[in-house]
């Protein structure tokens, strides 16, 4: 019989059964619904904020779509009349801002933030609070952004918003500021999501997996977030200067005040170039993990991947002036410019080549996936040819502002990023929604894509080469250009019955999947890394144990051996190696309702900033709310239900049953003690009852040296910055007075338990417990720990070591 | 064999987490002093005849930022070694140094000449102290908000990594005003 911990009820509850009922503030109870809108709202769950990043991009790219159509209807004929100059200007700008910064970068936020867990064998980023509150401040930001549409008049300087076009003497409408605020927020919602996922990065690792053996996907997504790190900023730097100049008086780019207009477009692409691959290696990142898996071979060349992806990081902050050849920088800044911008066709170049070198003498399988990872192959290198080209200044000059560029940056933004996704959406979609998407509706969704596409972008090349000026919103009868603008437009068509194709796939593949009613299988597609490892859809808690990682594609090298030609053999059945998707003494971070409404304050200020600075109070007041409701709040709900311990249909919010008999002793200390901060990984007990059974083998440990190495890798693992910790590390301090079974221990009083951070109590209680028990006292926080006899823990300072210490030794 | 993975150790990720955003907010900075640079550069009267900035003052004011970054060092010091009433005091005296410095920079906007629309100098200059005052000012309230929860008498968990990441972000405050002194004040 195990001795299954059941109990979840408050760690510090009152013997008298009292529950301590205080919530931050008082204004919300602790969210606890698992199912249903709420559960979505109020998530701090990777995947679904994954999802949401998803389906919020799919939202604006319908949205940014629409409004390409638009462009493209008008621009089928000359003298077009479906737009007026001034909408078209609105509808360009908010087409290309809408693209780039609401479709194409929360995708990849939504790739990422789903798969680097999942990749690296971590049961959820490094501060899952914070990750929400990435999350609905990057849909403040688009919703404030579109609601200009609202307000009357939309932006309308073009996506890069050059100044002095941009002041208000030239713009006098809001429009402008709109685009200022939803950007500065969308701007922190990347800020945030890079700050956690570099964390989650280089901190929550699985044993064994050092940085040269993490998958491709993360690689280039750790370079990315990199790169919004140091680029995000000199774009809020660039908008606030903007900003002041527009609603508070200031000069910047006003020549007649000795300011200098130039100085917006250095600014804006010291941002903007690197903005170009923050677009472009998740999807790198996509395909490299797509191409290995559908060619049975290692990606080719694997160092040089990821070495060409920091390159690419460096060299791209030294290329910005290429977008500005034409406007009178000087010959010497042209030349320079000129030289590193070939450069860095190098590392990408060496991508494309590895990617040919992983297909060939592969076994190709020419799947969904594989198509579009092939179609982003030659779609970007054409794109990347013709950015080669503009980079031969004197040629540059002809182009810029052309449909030439237009052109070029098709190619790479759709043709590459866009075209990647996708098929990273084919690719992932069984592991993200537990159903495959229809192969053959997929195969024929892209080839209607790759011909609408370059029917659509193709012909601007020509345009472009024949003098057709971008941004214009009509053209003359007898330029020439009459008969490629409209091919285009019939392009353009094409992609949007692709993107119809699309949405019907999904409808049409999860219907047949509901009637037939099968589970899908962990690892549909024979895959490589580590999230084929666990249940299709992935369970809450990911891992039911860390796996330890021993080599780069290690889930594959689990299942396959070599034969002495180097061939693939099957060494283990896949079913053998996946896990089952078991909950058992999993503990995870309780959803909060606090990250929305901290991103809800937001615009509220940015709406006071444009309108009235009385409202930017009251947005204030929000944020400064939710700012202490966080920071109160317990990470881990202690009265939460139980967590569902299987990943089937779980009955709606369990009602309060009788509460279970409490372990008594020092496990309930315990557990009060680590209940306080994230378990993100497995907690001890499964295998401290294995050890029990006697089915444990030489995997026995005591339960409570166990419990204290638990505590000790908890120790970093809080989502409040600063609030936990110190908690963990004087819990950690007193641990040995905990390993024993300590007499004299008192439960907390009364009053302390009405104060929302039940930390008063924790800290009290273990405070009681150790001047009882190990007579504690004179340790010094923060310094090393005196553990108990047989334990030889590093450090709590240093002790968010890797996620699965406990769980992490494979029988060998 | 099964003790073989157990050995890895990686800092704190809210230790590591603030270190990160810091460096996104250099990169902040760092995009006003290119504006700075750049307007400074092609502005041939720079700064205009009209601006008379109260340097010496203002280098007291920097002094007391300077010392408030040691005096926020004992303060980790005394959080470290559990020695609360120590640990609050120190951080006050931080919290008044910075208030010092605030007023100062109080004193100088209401006394300057210029506003934020006289000319590009103007706006660049209240500009970058203007943010870097809010910075200033955002780390009072961090400091406050850590006396009253975590450090004060009502708790009694131990402070040092809260005050650890606290003194971060003061010392990168305090980096930046001292750049910042030297371009505007010094360099001119
Ligand atoms: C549905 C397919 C699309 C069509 C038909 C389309 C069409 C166009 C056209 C005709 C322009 C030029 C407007 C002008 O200069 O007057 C344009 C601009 C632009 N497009 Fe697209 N586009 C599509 C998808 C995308 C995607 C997926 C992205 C990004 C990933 C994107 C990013 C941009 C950008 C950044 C601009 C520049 C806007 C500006 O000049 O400020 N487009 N698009
Ligand atoms: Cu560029």
């Amino acid at each position: 019989m195990a001795l299954t911990p059941t109990t979840n009820r408050g760690p510090l509850e009152l013997p008298s059964g009292a529950r301590p009922t205080a919530t931050p503030l008082g204004v919300f109870a602790r969210p606890r619904a698992s199912r249903g809108w709420r559960s979505w709202v109020t998530t701090v769950d990777h995947k679904k904020i994954g999802v949401m990043y998803g389906v919020a991009a799919m939202f604006f790219f319908i949205v940014g779509g629409v409004e390409a159509l638009l462009i493209r209807l008008q621009l089928a004929t000359p003298n077009g009349k479906l737009l007026s100059a001034d909408l078209y200007n609105q509808v360009y700008t908010m087409h290309g801002t809408t693209m780039v910064f609401l479709v194409v970068m929360p995708i990849g936020s939504a790739f990422m933030n789903y798969l680097i867990p999942l990749q690296i064998g971590a049961r959820d980023v490094a501060f899952p609070r914070l990750n929400a509150f990435g999350l609905w401040v990057f849909v403040a930001g688009g919703v404030m952004l579109n609601s200009s549409w609202l307000f009357g008049h939309a932006p309308d300087g073009g996506w890069f918003m050059y100044a002095p076009n941009s002041s208000i003497h030239f713009s006098p409408t809001n429009g402008i500021d709109f685009w200022n605020m939803g950007l500065i927020l969308t701007g922190l919602a990347s800020l945030t999501g890079a700050i956690n996922l570099i964390v989650t990065c280089l901190n929550l690792r699985a044993p064994g997996m050092s940085l040269m053996k993490m998958p491709v996907f993360t690689w280039m997504s750790l370079v990315t977030q990199f790169l919004l790190l140091f680029a995000i900023p000199v774009l809020t730097s660039a908008q606030f200067l903007l900003m002041f100049d527009r609603l508070f008086g200031a000069r910047f780019f006003d020549v007649d005040a000795g300011a200098d207009p130039l100085l917006w477009e250095h600014l804006f692409w010291i941002f903007g170039h690197p903005e170009v691959y923050i677009m472009i290696l998740p999807a790198f990142g996509v395909v490299s993990e797509i191409i290995p898996v559908f060619s049975r071979k290692p990606i080719f060349g694997y160092p040089f991947m990821v070495f060409s992806g920091i390159a690419i990081g460096f060299m791209g902050w030294g290329v910005w002036a290429h977008h500005m050849f034409a406007s009178g920088i000087g010959p010497l800044s042209v030349a320079a410019f000129s030289v590193s911008t070939m450069f860095i066709a190098v590392p990408t170049g060496v991508k494309i080549l590895n990617w040919l070198a992983t297909m060939w003498g592969g076994k190709l399988r020419f799947t969904t996936p594989m198509l579009f990872a092939i179609g982003l192959v030659t779609m970007f290198t054409i794109g990347g040819l013709s950015g080669v080209t503009h980079a031969v200044a004197p040629a540059d000059t002809q182009q810029t502002d052309t449909y030439y560029i237009v052109a070029h940056f098709h190619y790479v933004l759709f043709g590459g990023a866009l075209m990647g996704f996708i098929g990273g959406f084919y690719f992932w979609w069984p592991k993200v929604f537990g159903y495959q998407l229809n192969d053959r509706i997929g195969k024929l969704n892209f080839w209607v894509i790759l011909i609408g596409f370059n029917l659509t972008f193709g012909p601007m090349h020509i345009l472009g080469m024949q003098g057709m000026p971008r941004r214009i919103y009509t053209y003359r009868d007898g330029y020439g250009f009459n008969f490629w603008n409209f091919v285009s437009t019939i392009g353009a068509f094409i992609i949007a019955l692709a993107v119809v194709m699309f949405f019907a796939n999904i409808v049409v593949s999860r219907r047949r999947a509901r009637a037939a009613a099968k589970v899908l299988a962990a690892d549909p597609w024979d895959g490589r890394s580590l999230e084929g490892m666990v249940p299709s859809p992935t369970p809450e808690h990911n891992f039911d144990e860390v796996p330890v990682i021993t080599q780069f594609d290690d889930f594959w090298h689990r299942k396959y051996g070599e034969d002495d030609k180097g061939r693939p053999v099957r060494i283990a059945a896949t079913a053998d190696v996946v896990q089952t998707g078991d909950a058992t003494d999993v503990h995870l971070p309780s959803p909060s309702y606090w990250p929305l409404v901290l991103a809800a304050g937001l615009p509220i200020v940015g709406y006071g900033l444009i309108y009235n600075l009385w409202l930017c109070l009251v947005g204030g007041l929000f944020v400064i709310a939710a700012i202490y409701g966080l920071t109160m709040e317990p990470s881990v709900d202690d009265e939460a239900p139980p967590a569902a311990t299987t990943t089937g249909p779980r009955s709606a919010t369990p009602a309060r049953a009788t509460p279970p008999p409490s372990p008594s002793g020092p496990t309930r200390r315990l557990r009060s003690l680590d209940r306080h901060h994230l378990h993100l990984h497995q907690h001890s007990g499964r295998r401290a009852r294995a050890g029990a059974r006697g089915d444990g083998g030489g995997r026995r440990e005591p339960r409570a040296r166990h419990q204290h190495r638990h505590l000790q890798r908890e120790a970093g693992h809080v989502g409040v910055p600063g609030l936990g910790v110190p908690a963990v590390r004087w819990a950690h301090l007193h641990l040995p007075a905990l390993q024993g079974e300590q007499p004299g221990w008192r439960p907390a009083p009364a009053g302390a338990l009405r104060h929302p951070l039940h930390l008063h109590q924790l800290v009290r209680a273990a405070d009681e417990l150790a001047h009882h028990g190990a007579g504690g006292g004179g340790h010094r926080a923060g310094d090393s720990a005196k553990p108990g006899p047989g334990c030889s823990p590093p450090p709590p300072s240093a002790a968010s070591s890797s996620p699965a210490r406990c769980t992490s030794s494979r029988p060998s | 064999m099964a003790a073989a993975a157990s050995t890895v150790r990686r800092p704190s990720l809210v230790g590591v987490g603030t270190v990160v955003w810091l460096s996104s907010e250099i990169m902040f900075f760092a995009g006003l002093f290119a504006a700075y640079f750049t307007l400074r550069a092609k502005d041939a009267d720079w700064p205009p005849a009209d601006v008379e900035l109260a340097t010496g003052r203002t280098a007291l004011a920097t002094a007391v930022l300077v010392a408030s970054s040691f005096t926020m060092h004992l303060a980790v010091r005394a959080a470290e070694a559990d020695q609360r009433p120590r640990l609050v005091r120190w951080l006050v005296v931080t919290m008044a140094l910075g208030a010092v410095f605030l007023t100062n920079q109080a004193f100088e906007y209401a006394e300057l000449s210029f506003s934020i629309s006289s000319h590009a100098y103007g706006s660049m200059f209240y500009l970058l102290t203007g943010f870097h005052g809010l910075h200033v000012l955002g780390g009072l309230g961090f400091m406050g908000a850590v006396i009253a929860i975590v450090a004060g008498r009502s708790s009694r968990a131990p402070a040092g990594s809260t005050v650890a990441v606290c003194s971060y972000y003061w010392h990168f405050v305090d980096v930046v005003w001292v750049a910042m002194f030297a371009t505007v004040y010094l360099l001119r």
